[in-house]
């Protein structure tokens, strides 16, 4: 027996109305931790950048180091929605939706992690009005608006068929706010031939837009670093670097939401182990990727030992710097490599294990590159300490609960699995269950 | 004769007054800085340098009895032109030492005449002298080299806007064809639930 799109449709339709208690607990220790963050943010803001551990020599800490990982998980989304898509790889159907979810979140995070950073953010206007073009930032800002801009036409395109699916089947059982939601941005969609195929062109153009703008947005972010004068990121490689580990960070994520929603939604049936399989593949492609990267970057620059290149390596495999250094390439890139090439580890639990790690090895690899380059002194001084201050890591701990936050409440604005990719891409055939609708 | 009202009077006598006491002061400055005596300052160095060279540049400060005078500041500068206005850029200062010499050491950078000025700003005793000599600055090796800016051909702030304002183009192309065709379509007959239209279904 297979799985029906009617089935699919209720499934997933029916998922948006239940608020589990697990959920709304989920969502009410979010709540505080984002006010908490809040707060802390505002007591930033009056006593000025002072309380956070940033000092002249280390300007950028956790925050630019949680941008740079946000952007990075961003990239995820799109490259497992818009790329594989582009690839025709129909078993991305069930994961698009979550992925697409996260790539907005994300962008959404990032750039507040931008607006945490500065001390004065009501001047960010001041990038518009009177930005020079030679500066990376002011890449980065078009960057970021228009990759964010764009996400979200995507993401609405994808999700208008849902919507309008939500608004007849179940919008007159909604409450008031997601009924209006719904209604509104359903738009007038009946599924009109004609609708289907303006759809069907928007999102293929669309789909072939958003791959490089994404990928010229994370290029452009590692711009800021590679452009600046300093050892630790005086590397043309930078822009590759930074795409591959914002895939590698980006699946990672995704494979966690993917676990997250499969448990809370009851969606065993539509999110298989072959789904988490595949993911796990991508994982491991983009990690072996980063492996070699890092050992091309050590081996080259630990034969010659010139200069300040060598003060960097120094400062990473055996200086203050190493437990962060070496934890991302064992637990960061290694384990969660050896976790997918192992038979018996190649489940859905050592793909969710391998995509946590991948995720923990990615922080600090982007804590390395933005703490550890600015540790490395231009002068004769001592390397400089950074210790983020508890109003720093509230602000982070709310930022992040806030991307959390933000996908637990679109799962429930619209479906977390898109029905339209599933019957498109043939996938619902392939949901086989038996009799009791037990996936088999 | 003109007969002036008694105010215009006043007035024209007070006028009077300030120019007798403004000429006065001036006056009285003058003679007292006529009394000062006029130093001599001569500066000395090798009339030609190569770019990069180390290059002495000495001034002697003595009184009109050619005595050495100590203890004074001398400031050296020497002449640039940027963007068609020139104006002097400080070499240094150094003080006299008891023989009147004031010395400062610099490396010339660009060859030419520079036009090299000594300035002593004058104290209580003494009035201000400048003292103005040319160095001849051999071509040589340059110290430095401005690049040409780095172009990459058809490249410029033109194109790049332009290719932002296409691909926002596209985003907005992308959304309101959707839209267009929602607004020609709204009013056809309902024709089921979504996943039915996209074809493959099997409900």
């Amino acid at each position: 027996m297979t799985y029906s799109t009617e089935t699919l449709e209720q499934a997933t339709v029916e998922s948006m109305q239940r608020f589990s208690k697990r959920y709304l607990a989920s969502v009410a220790v979010l709540l505080v931790l984002v006010i908490a963050g809040a707060v802390a943010y505002v007591h930033q803001l009056q006593d000025g950048l002072y309380v956070t551990g940033m000092r002249d020599r280390i300007t950028w800490g956790l925050y630019i180091t949680l941008f740079v990982f946000f952007i990075g998980a961003s990239m995820g989304g799109t490259f497992v929605s818009a790329a594989l898509r582009l690839a025709d790889m129909g078993w991305r159907a069930p994961i698009s939706r979550g992925a697409e979810y996260i790539t907005v979140s994300a962008l959404l995070t990032a750039s507040l992690f931008i607006f945490a950073d500065m001390g004065h953010p009501e001047r960010a206007i001041n990038i518009m009005l009177f930005g020079r073009w030679e500066s990376p930032l002011v890449w980065d800002v078009y960057g970021l608006t228009t990759y964010l801009a764009g996400s979200m036409v995507y993401l609405y395109l994808a999700v208008l068929p849902d919507l309008a699916l939500v608004r007849d089947r179940i919008g007159h059982r909604l409450d008031p706010i997601r009924r209006l939601f719904v209604i509104m941005f359903s738009a007038s969609w009946t599924g009109h031939p004609k609708q289907v195929k303006a759809l069907d062109t928007s999102l293929k153009v669309m789909t072939v837009v958003i791959v490089p703008v994404a990928v010229m947005m994370h290029t452009v972010t590692s711009w800021i670093f590679g452009m600046t004068l300093r050892e630790p990121w005086d590397s043309p490689m930078f822009g590759i670097y930074f795409v591959v580990g914002a895939v590698y960070s980006g699946v990672g994520l995704i494979v966690v939401f993917m676990y997250i929603m499969r448990r809370m939604n009851h969606m065993e049936a539509f999110l298989t182990e072959r789904h988490f399989l595949n993911m796990g593949k991508l994982l491991a492609g983009a990690g072996g990727v980063m492996i070699f990267f890092q050992i091309s970057d050590l081996v080259t620059a630990g034969f010659k030992l010139k200069g300040e290149s060598a003060l960097n390596l120094y400062q990473l495999a055996d200086g203050d710097m190493a437990p962060i250094f070496w934890t991302y390439i064992w637990v960061g890139l290694m384990i969660p490599l050896a976790l997918m090439l192992l038979p018996f580890t190649r489940n859905i639990w050592g793909v969710l294990i391998a995509s946590v790690l991948a995720n923990v090895g990615m922080m600090l690899e982007r804590y390395f590159i933005v703490v550890g380059g600015l540790r490395l002194p231009l002068n004769p001084y001592e390397p400089p300490d950074y210790t983020p201050t508890f109003t720093e890591l509230t602000i982070v701990v709310g930022l992040c609960s806030l991307f959390i936050l933000l996908l637990l409440i679109m799962m429930k604005l619209a479906p977390a699995i898109s029905v339209q990719e599933m019957v498109e891409t043939g996938e619902i055939e392939a949901v086989q269950v038996d009799a009791k609708g037990v996936v088999a | 004769m003109t007969n002036f009202p008694m105010h215009t009077k006043r007035n024209l006598l007070s006028a009077l007054a300030i120019i007798i006491a403004i000429a006065g002061i001036a006056g009285w400055s003058s003679i007292a800085s006529a009394q000062q005596p006029v130093p001599s300052l001569n500066l000395g160095f090798e009339p030609t340098a190569l770019p990069g060279e180390t290059l002495a540049i000495s001034a002697y400060l003595t009184d009109p009895l050619g005595n050495p005078i100590y203890d004074a500041e001398i400031e050296f500068s020497y002449d640039v032109e940027f963007m068609n206005v020139t104006d002097s850029v400080e070499i240094g200062s150094a003080i006299t030492d008891d023989t009147g010499l004031a010395l400062v050491i610099w490396h010339p950078r660009s060859d030419g005449d520079n036009h090299i000025v000594a300035s002593f700003a004058g104290d209580d005793v003494f009035t201000p002298a400048n003292d103005m000599q040319v160095l001849e600055v051999l071509p040589g090796t340059q110290l430095y080299r401005e690049l040409p800016p780095y172009r990459i051909p058809g490249a410029n702030v033109w194109l790049t806007t332009g290719l932002i304002t296409t691909v926002w183009v596209i985003f907005i192309f992308s959304l309101a064809l959707v839209g267009w065709a929602n607004l020609k379509t709204r009013n056809s007959p309902h024709t089921g639930s979504t996943g039915d239209q996209r074809g493959g279904s099997d409900a």
